[in-house]
């Protein structure tokens, strides 16, 4: 029935979560996972054959 | 917690997760570079190494090329020289051939007039022939004619002889007739005891062979012809020595076919003598 705005007894008061210090922190998380991804990303398709970071060299190493 | 907060956490896991795709990648691919550098590595040093044994094996055909070439520049050298020397002898053989074929149409030519010369004197020897053919044929004809004429010649010198003989016989038959004539008119016929005579005909000479002493103390006188000579007893005959001296005369007493003995007379002369091969003639004058 809360649905409806009714209350019931021994119903307690349902409360929206607030941003807190963690939502903080996972920001920044994310945001230095990106920009790590972002350097991983750039970095590795130097290195990584025909310049796609996922694909692995095989016996012979070819670089662009 | 705040749906921003999980939208996070999602965004925060999805991101976890690429990066550890993006780091075993990056790994694995470094990985595999690094083995690559090394493999590289090692084989740059087994191409360090052997380029430098090609260096030094370079190096030393180099130095041997060096060599070759040096002998092949002596070599070169010494063909120039002999290509020199060469031309200089082709030209010395082209000259030479040159004067050689210029003998050569010489004596062509030579040749032609010898052969004409050959042919001119084959042709005069030939005519020549002809007539020595001709001459020796006239030569034979004329020998023998002089052989016959030699021939009648003789023949006739023989003739001639035999009538000379057959002349001086008859004069000598004459000459004893004519003298036997004579001495039958003196003692009337009695020949016996005639005088001693020079003999008639051709000269006789003789020679002393030796004096001897008769049995009645004559001197007696050999002489070297007889009868075969025309010696006759009775027969005076006269004894020279020298060309003008008389030693005596001497009358045949007997005859023999080869030697004749006579009695000597030196008309009292007492310093003479005869000698042995002292000439002896018919008569003095002839």
């Amino acid at each position: 029935m809360s649905q409806f705005g009714m209350q019931m007894p021994g119903g307690a008061s349902s409360r929206s979560a607030s941003m807190n210090i963690y939502t903080g922190l996972l920001f920044v998380a994310v945001v230095a996972l990106i920009a790590a991804c972002a350097w991983m990303f750039v970095q590795g398709a130097k290195i990584a054959p025909d310049g796609q970071p996922f694909k692995m060299h095989g016996d012979k190493v070819q670089l662009r | 917690m705040h749906a921003v907060t999980k939208i996070l956490v999602v965004f925060c896991a999805i991101l976890c997760l690429l990066l550890a795709a993006l780091t075993m990648a990056f790994a694995a691919n470094a990985d595999s570079i690094v083995r690559g550098h090394k493999s590289m590595e090692a084989a740059l040093r087994a191409a360090e190494t052997a380029a430098k044994n090609d260096i030094a094996q370079y190096a030393q055909e180099r130095v041997n090329h060096r060599s070759e070439m040096d002998k092949l520049q002596n070599q070169l050298s010494q063909l120039n020289s002999q290509v020199a020397s060469l031309q200089s002898d082709r030209t010395s053989l082209r000259a030479a051939a040159e004067q050689a074929a210029a003998e050569a149409a010489s004596i062509r030519g030579q040749i032609g007039q010898l052969t004409a010369t050959t042919q001119t004197q084959a042709a005069v020897i030939t005519n020549y022939h002809g007539e020595v053919t001709g001459l020796r044929q006239e030569l034979l004809a004329a020998t023998k004619r002089e052989i016959e004429l030699v021939d009648r010649l003789n023949d006739l010198e023989s003739a001639r002889e035999v009538l000379e003989q057959n002349s001086r016989a008859l004069k000598e038959q004459l000459e004893e007739a004519k003298l036997a004539m004579q001495s039958a008119g003196r003692t009337g016929g009695d020949t016996s005891a005639s005088d001693p005579r020079e003999a008639p005909g051709p000269l006789i000479r003789a020679r002393v062979l030796e004096i001897v002493k008769s049995p009645a103390g004559e001197d007696l006188v050999i002489i070297s012809e007889g009868a075969n000579r025309g010696v006759r007893p009775n027969t005076l005959m006269h004894i020279v020595r020298g060309s003008d001296t008389f030693i005596g005369s001497i009358v045949i007493t007997t005859v023999e076919p080869g030697q004749s003995v006579g009695r000597l007379n030196l008309y009292g002369r007492q310093n003479v003598q005869v000698q042995r091969d002292d000439m002896v003639l018919s008569r003095l004058t002839w």
